[in-house]
């Protein structure tokens, strides 16, 4: 991947270039989009461009703020994918979850557009030069959507609970790294921690996974918690029509909010999640404007657009990137060259221009260019294509070629089960050239589709060869939940135990200086991409669309967040 | 339905055999005039034919990737377009249509072969065995045949291979009633009786006295049986339990052009069009032979 930051001219250059290259590709078009807010002085947009990993920036002189401010009022209607398995943030890691628990919950501190960690609930806090303490002052006057204030007591009765291996949440993994979590008078927590904890700041940022709950509540609901959540966000639930949608309704006592936002309640009436799992059912409702929000994939990117109803974010998803998951424990994949030999055996290429349309670039390392702590050096230290030389590998790895082309080993062919989600069209496409692919070196591969649950809960629990996957985290951390072996039974979907790669990504929790915890960070990746623990695949650009009667969001492409925090619907 | 076709049987006192070449010969000539049943037949057997001798029709290998020729429209080299991986569309129906065709067939004779023996076994030796058996065929009878399928298909795992097993097996029980009702009315025939007075045994009398005679409501039942047993395999990859990617099987490859069909529409329409030819011809087929083979409605 090549730097990020390019300026003006030479980002006019790599336009032009594109525009003479682009070739069958849909052309590439620079998203442009009327600002009618209140800007400073002006706007830059970040922009990616069709068939080119390059980040674009593209200035747009600031427009005069026309007349009426934001108005209260409105649905925004939000195109959820898959219907979450519970909104109790401690019983799911679900993306679809995510998606609706972070305006229903609310955290200590969120990331700014800029990606700085900023006050939300808790006004201040300090870390002891040893880094073992954490103190949190939170802000006072906060209640819950029941009505009963926000404590500290709530706050440490959230993170123990959290904590729990009983809990199979997605903060569980990052509280791990917390020894014990304590209020000490009503608006006071300290955190303390047996070592430092260098994404402590990431994940308590988070409001959804590490939104506080209300322990009356949960106890009240019991099980049924995660179907009636009570939380303390902007938005508060309404109803769950299983299979159907899922309606927030405005929170009017969030008097209060980030600096980077408006303090107060937020404008929209509702938020209403519509559960569509069909890709072109969500396209189909785009076109028709009946949506407000919703993901959508590079070879339907040309569709939305020509609607003129929609802005479009392009994002690169931050954490794994869609790959190939090995599971090192189960032989012959125990076996680095054989590892080394089916990274080798991919011509990412391909899957660039095939499945992506030549909106994606090949992905070398574990983690996708857009994580924060991506290392470009796997761009070079990774396996590229190279048939031969794959073929080498398996030889030396005691395989032969029989008559019928395949490799075999004591008359064994060499055959896996590829493990693949069913209505995940993109990991079916890839996984069919993979099997292809595979093919070509001498390697059987038969595909399963399963269930999202079921898939999840196989690769976890060891009970695969090979699986797609793609995990998705802002921050480098997620190689220590995936690849530490005390996450096997987890995030540790590859049942890596190596104590050379925990000792190295303990470090990279440890180490407290940014410096020093990025060289942690990127042997990381180098000895994970060595060790070909998985097979990378594609960064992805994939495309946020927002309705054009929205107004006020703001995307971040420092972050890849959308900020719906001042926006507004306009009729 | 049964009781009109049992009349057919009803007739044969005497000589069986006899009657029934004379019976065949009959039904062909009635079958013969009827242009639409002889249109369905020939549609038919060309489309097997086709099927059979795909890698003489196109020499495309149905999994060849062709990147070079993702989502072509219908042309001479590709006579059915490309799919969005460049896979000949045309020569995927070929072969897609020998996955679909030879489960569906090969459903049908699992359910012929355990219906036959259950129905025979069951009518012919009534009291406490017919009364045990017909209870648990109607149990079986009581559910939706296509939850009886759902359910074998997620106990044994998604593959043709249980696609196949789930079919054969989910109607067995109708197959076994068709044939106990037939061998009921036939096993009170003197031919029977003369057949049993000179010492035969039961599987004798079972096997090449009565089930002969009881043939034509089984043809029948069985081409009504197999028009709908192409459309459950299909239905069953096109929903992700039948057969796995990249299977070229008739439902499987409309699945696979769901995402395109606003795109790329030959890529979902020509396994359509093969599935709903294949059904076509097998239901107008039946219905001829139906009129064939039922002395009533033959006058």
């Amino acid at each position: 991947m090549k730097p990020r930051s390019i300026g003006l001219l030479s980002a006019l250059v790599v336009l032009s270039l594109l525009a003479a290259a682009c070739g069958p590709t849909p052309t590439p078009q620079v998203v442009e989009k009327e600002v009618t807010r209140v800007v400073p002085e002006k706007v830059v947009e970040t922009v990616i461009v069709a068939g080119t990993p390059q980040v674009v920036e593209k200035v747009i002189t600031a427009t005069p703020e026309p007349t009426a401010g934001p108005v209260m009022g409105g649905t925004f209607i939000y195109v959820l994918p898959g219907e979450p398995d519970s909104l109790d943030p401690h019983k799911t890691a679900r993306t679809d979850a995510y998606n609706v628990m972070r305006y229903l919950h609310c955290s200590l501190l969120v990331q700014d557009p800029e990606g700085n960690y900023v006050p939300y609930l808790a006004e201040s806090w300090e870390m002891s030069e040893d880094g073992l303490t954490w103190t949190f002052h939170l802000r006072k006057g906060v209640t819950f959507h029941d009505g009963t204030p926000l404590t500290a007591q709530d706050v440490a009765w959230t993170y123990t609970r959290a904590k729990d291996p009983a809990n199979p949440g997605a903060a569980g993994a990052s509280l791990a790294a917390v020894d014990s979590i304590e209020a000490t008078d009503d608006s006071t927590v300290v955190m303390h921690l047996p070592q430092p904890f260098f994404p402590l700041l990431t994940s308590l940022s988070d409001p959804a996974f590490f939104g506080i709950l209300s322990q009356k509540a949960v106890e009240a609901a019991g099980d049924d918690y995660g179907r009636q959540p009570v939380g303390c966000g902007p938005y508060k639930f309404k109803e769950w029509v299983t299979g159907e949608k899922i309606v927030l309704e405005r929170n009017p006592d969030f008097n209060w909010g980030p600096p980077y936002a408006h303090q107060g309640p937020w404008y929209f009436d509702q938020i209403e999640y519509r559960i569509i799992p069909e890709t072109t059912t969500q396209v189909v409702s785009m076109e028709a404007g009946e949506v407000d929000f919703g993901a959508v994939a590079p070879s339907d990117e040309e569709t939305i657009r020509q609607t003129g109803l929609f802005t479009l974010y392009p994002i690169v998803y931050p954490g794994t990137g869609p790959h190939l998951q090995f599971n090192n424990s189960k032989p012959p994949l125990d076996d680095v060259r054989v590892r080394q030999a089916l990274n080798m055996a991919i011509d990412r290429d391909v899957l660039v221009k095939v499945v992506m349309q030549g909106q994606a670039t090949a992905q070398y390392g574990p983690l996708s260019a857009s994580t924060i702590g991506y290392w470009p050096g796997v761009e070079y230290v990774g396996y590229k294509y190279n048939l031969d030389k794959a073929r080498a590998l398996m030889q030396e790895a005691g395989y032969t070629v029989n008559a019928a082309g395949m490799l075999e080993k004591d008359g064994q062919p060499l055959k896996f089960t590829l493990k693949t989600m069913a209505g995940e069209e993109t990991w079916l496409k890839i996984a069919e050239i993979l099997q292809e692919q595979f093919k070509a070196l001498g390697v059987e591969v038969q595909l399963e589709q399963q269930e999202a649950g079921a898939l999840v809960a196989d690769e976890i629990s060891g009970n695969y060869e090979m699986g797609m996957m793609q995990v998705g985290w802002t921050d480098a951390d997620i190689l220590y939940q995936m690849y530490h072996s005390s996450m096997i039974g987890a995030l540790n979907l590859g049942q890596v135990k190596d104590p050379k790669l925990d000792e190295i990504l303990t470090k990279t929790r440890t180490t407290l200086d940014p410096k020093l915890r990025q060289q942690w960070v990127d042997d990381a990746q180098r000895y994970i991409t060595e060790q070909a623990l998985m097979a990378p695949l594609l960064s992805m650009v994939s495309y946020w669309a927002v309705n054009n009667r929205v107004e006020g969001e703001l995307f971040s492409t420092k972050i890849y967040q959308l900020f719906l925090d001042d926006a507004y619907l306009v009729k | 339905m049964t009781n009109a076709r049992q009349a057919g049987v009803a007739g044969s006192q005497v000589q069986p055999a006899a009657k029934r070449a004379r019976q065949r010969r009959s039904a062909w000539r009635t079958l013969r005039r009827n242009p639409i049943a002889m249109a369905a037949l020939v549609g038919f057997v060309l489309l097997i034919l086709a099927v059979i001798l795909a890698p003489l029709i196109t020499p495309i290998p149905p999994n060849a990737h062709d990147y070079d020729h993702l989502l072509e429209p219908p042309t001479w080299a590709h006579p059915f377009g490309t799919d969005d991986l460049g896979r000949d569309i045309l020569s995927r129906v070929l072969w897609g249509g020998r996955e679909s065709l030879r489960v569906a067939v090969m459903a049908i004779a699992v359910a012929i072969s355990g219906g036959t023996v259950v129905g025979l076994v069951s009518g012919y030796f009534g009291g406490w065995v017919d009364a045990l058996i017909m209870r648990i065929v109607d149990v079986l009878l009581a559910f939706p045949s296509i939850l009886l399928l759902l359910s074998i298909v997620a106990a044994l795992g998604p593959n043709l291979g249980t696609v196949l097993i789930a079919l054969g097996v989910s109607a067995i029980p109708g197959f076994s009633r068709l044939v106990r009702g037939s061998v009921l009315a036939a096993k009170n025939y003197e031919y029977v009786t003369a057949a049993r007075v000179l010492g035969a045994s039961d599987a004798y009398i079972m096997f090449t006295q009565i089930l002969p005679n009881i043939m034509p409501p089984l043809i029948i039942y069985a081409t009504v049986g197999l028009g709908n047993a192409i459309l459950i395999t299909a239905g069953l990859s096109y929903i992700g339990l039948g057969a796995q990617p990249p299977s070229p099987e008739w439902g499987a490859m409309l699945n696979a052009g769901r995402t395109h069909l606003r795109d790329a529409w030959w890529i979902s329409v020509f396994p359509g069009l093969a599935i709903f030819l294949a059904v076509l011809f097998v239901n107008l087929l039946s219905d001829g032979l139906r009129d064939a083979l039922d002395p009533k409605l033959r006058q």
